[in-house]
Formats: structure tokens, C-alpha cells, sequence
């Protein structure tokens, strides 16, 4: 599920810049790793925020023209994500250790 | 033992069974496994301390072999399931930690049946039973494992709490996990030199059982930071959240 939203993101990310593929997956794999993410595991409203508070400056610093605006796209793109949210991971180390302090 | 250590060690055992019991009571209303496993480690720590304690209350030196054995057979099932609960919601899917899991558990057993063969029920002598180092080897390595996970997950909380995807509570529970492996593995480190010194001298020295014994305190303490947060501590925490960072473009 995870690695599916991953490559999604990817994928609109090649199309909206006209990079590379190996270009699209390692600047959203630095931005994501630099949110404290992991690329296996995430959800879309993780990718939302990375895509808006972390990828525009990424781009940028590829000389992507617009980045703001690509970034947007992509947002777009993610609502269309195949993604099963009803297994937003319940052992997600993050809702495992909010969980267990409410024993 | 000296008295300090006795108290310590009733201390700690109330404590994972406290641990124990609210963990259990969560892991029946979620149905989910994390809380089940911690809940069953704690439990048997809890009641692997009573093992412990149990002879020196009664002075009945009969008891000694039997009960130690047992505490040390539960100990080491409770480090057996604390790694299934690395494993399971720090690396679901890693090779690598399926293989850590399986190498600490099949280390566990094989350490302790060459100790009970060669005579050394007890783990009491680490310089003539080398199966010893097998098992205190898999427990150390456990503890690592747990210390370095916390800190590894709290430098990834941080950059979260950064653009808002992480609660300051939650991030600061990954630094007190890493902590508590952390300091396992000392009490751990102080437990092997505690036994050589035992093996060679046939004493305890007072202030390594001291030292130990505190080593032992800290974690049940901090266990009950990461899961049973006093408010005044979580709002100190909380007070700590940075404001997340607006788009860096």
C-alpha cells in the first residue's frame, strides 16, 4: 500500500517536471526522508505535506520552473491515489506509541 | 543482597506489573498486538522479579534453584516478545529483523538448555559456562536493538514534529524507548561483570549491587513516562513543540 503511494507520486511527479524517472523517485525520496517519513509506509495526508511544505523548495533547487504550481498538480494527482485508507496502519510506530499512553 | 537492592527490586516488580495489567486492560478493548505483546512482557518480567525476591523474603534456600530458574525462564520469554514488539511496529517486513527475532530467540534456548547441561541453573558462572554469553549475548543485543530504534525513530519524529505530522508527547516517547534499551543494556553490561566478580571472589560487591540496582529503577520509571504520563509532565512537553515550519519554497 505504501510503496503504491510512493510510486504513484513518483510517476505524477516524471510527468508534471519532466524528469527522469530515477530523478522523480530520488527527489521525492530526499524530500520524504528529510520529513522524517519513510518512503514504505506513508500516508496521503503525510505526502500532502511534504508536497507542500518541502518539495517546492526541492524543485527549485533542480531548476524546476513553477515549482509551487507543480506541486499543486501533484496534489491534484493524489486524490486519484489507489490507496486503501482503511489500512492507515494501526502499528504505525507513530498511532502505536499515542495509543499505548492512554493504557 | 544488600537491603537497598531487595526494595529496588520489589519496586521494579510492582511496577511491570502495573505496567502489565493497564497495557492487558488496553490490549482487550483494541484487540491489537503491540499492547498485547508489551503487556505480556511486562507480566512475565513482573513475575520473574517475584522469582527473584521470593527466597531472600523467605530466607529458604530451597527455594533458590527452582524459583531462579523459573525467574530466568520468564525473563527471557519477556525479552523474546519485547523484539517480536520491535519487530512488529518498528520493522514489519524487514528480513533483517525476521532474522534478528529468530537469531535472539534460537540464542535464548540453546543458552539456557547448555546451561541447564552443563549444570549452571542458576547463570551463575559465566567464566566456566560459556552457554552463558549465548543467552546474555541475545539479551544485550535485544536491548540494542530497542536503544537504538528509539533514538533512530525520535531523530524521524523530530523532522514530523517539524512540519506538524508528529505530537511533541509522542516524539518524546521514542527518546525515553531509547533511553530505556539504552540503560537495559548497561544493567545488562553490569550484570556480566556482577557475575565474574561473583564466579571469581563467591561475593557480591555492595556497591555494583547498588549500582545495578538503580540501573534496574530507571527504566520502570521512565516506562511509566512513555506510557503513563503524568499531565504536569505532558504539558511541560507539549509547552516544548515548536511551531511547524511553513512551505520552504
Amino acid at each position: 500500500m505504501g510503496t503504491s503511494l510512493f510510486d504513484f507520486a513518483a510517476q505524477k511527479l516524471e510527468q508534471h517536471t519532466g524528469f527522469s524517472q530515477l530523478e522523480a523517485r530520488g527527489t521525492l525520496r530526499i524530500a520524504v526522508k528529510s520529513a522524517g517519513l519513510e518512503p514504505n509506509s506513508l500516508g496521503v495526508g503525510e505526502l500532502r505535506v511534504v508536497f507542500e511544505k518541502l518539495m517546492p523548495g526541492e524543485l527549485d533547487q533542480r531548476g524546476v520552473e513553477d515549482a509551487p504550481s507543480v506541486c499543486e498538480a501533484v496534489m491534484r494527482d493524489l486524490e486519484d491515489a489507489p490507496i486503501d485508507e482503511s489500512d492507515a496502519s494501526s502499528n504505525n510506530p507513530d498511532d502505536v506509541f499515542r495509543r499505548l499512553a492512554k493504557a | 543482597m544488600e537491603g537497598s537492592a531487595y526494595i529496588g527490586g520489589v519496586i521494579v516488580c510492582l511496577g511491570y506489573l502495573i505496567a502489565a495489567a493497564r497495557l492487558g486492560r488496553l490490549s482487550l478493548k483494541t484487540g491489537e498486538k503491540p499492547e498485547r505483546l508489551l503487556a505480556i512482557t511486562f507480566l512475565f518480567w513482573g513475575v520473574a522479579y517475584v522469582g527473584w525476591q521470593l527466597p531472600i523474603v523467605l530466607s529458604d534456600d530451597a527455594l533458590v534453584l527452582p524459583l531462579y530458574f523459573s525467574a530466568r525462564i520468564l525473563t527471557d520469554i519477556g525479552t523474546v516478545l519485547s523484539v517480536f514488539f520491535l519487530r512488529l511496529v518498528f520493522r514489519p517486513g524487514s528480513a533483517l529483523a525476521t532474522a534478528m527475532v529468530i537469531g535472539i530467540t534460537v540464542s535464548v534456548v540453546v543458552g539456557v538448555a547448555g546451561s541447564a547441561w552443563v549444570g549452571d541453573w542458576e547463570a551463575l558462572y559465566p567464566l566456566k559456562n560459556l552457554w552463558w554469553w549465548l543467552e546474555w549475548g541475545a539479551v544485550i543485543l535485544s536491548m540494542g536493538w530497542m536503544a537504538l530504534e528509539g533514538f533512530h525513530h525520535y531523530g524521524m519524529a523530530k523532522m514530523r514534529q517539524r512540519l506538524g505530522l508528529c505530537d511533541a508527547l509522542t516524539c518524546n516517547r521514542y527518546l525515553l524507548w531509547g533511553f530505556i534499551g539504552l540503560i537495559w543494556s548497561f544493567y545488562e553490561l553490569s550484570y556480566a561483570i556482577q557475575q565474574i566478580e561473583f564466579e571469581v571472589t563467591g561475593l557480591y560487591s555492595t556497591q555494583l549491587d547498588a549500582f545495578a540496582s538503580s540501573l534496574e529503577m530507571i527504566p520502570i520509571v521512565l516506562v511509566w513516562f512513555v506510557f503513563f504520563p503524568p499531565a504536569i509532565y505532558q504539558r511541560w512537553i507539549a509547552r516544548s513543540d515548536p511551531q511547524p515550519i511553513v512551505a520552504e519554497a
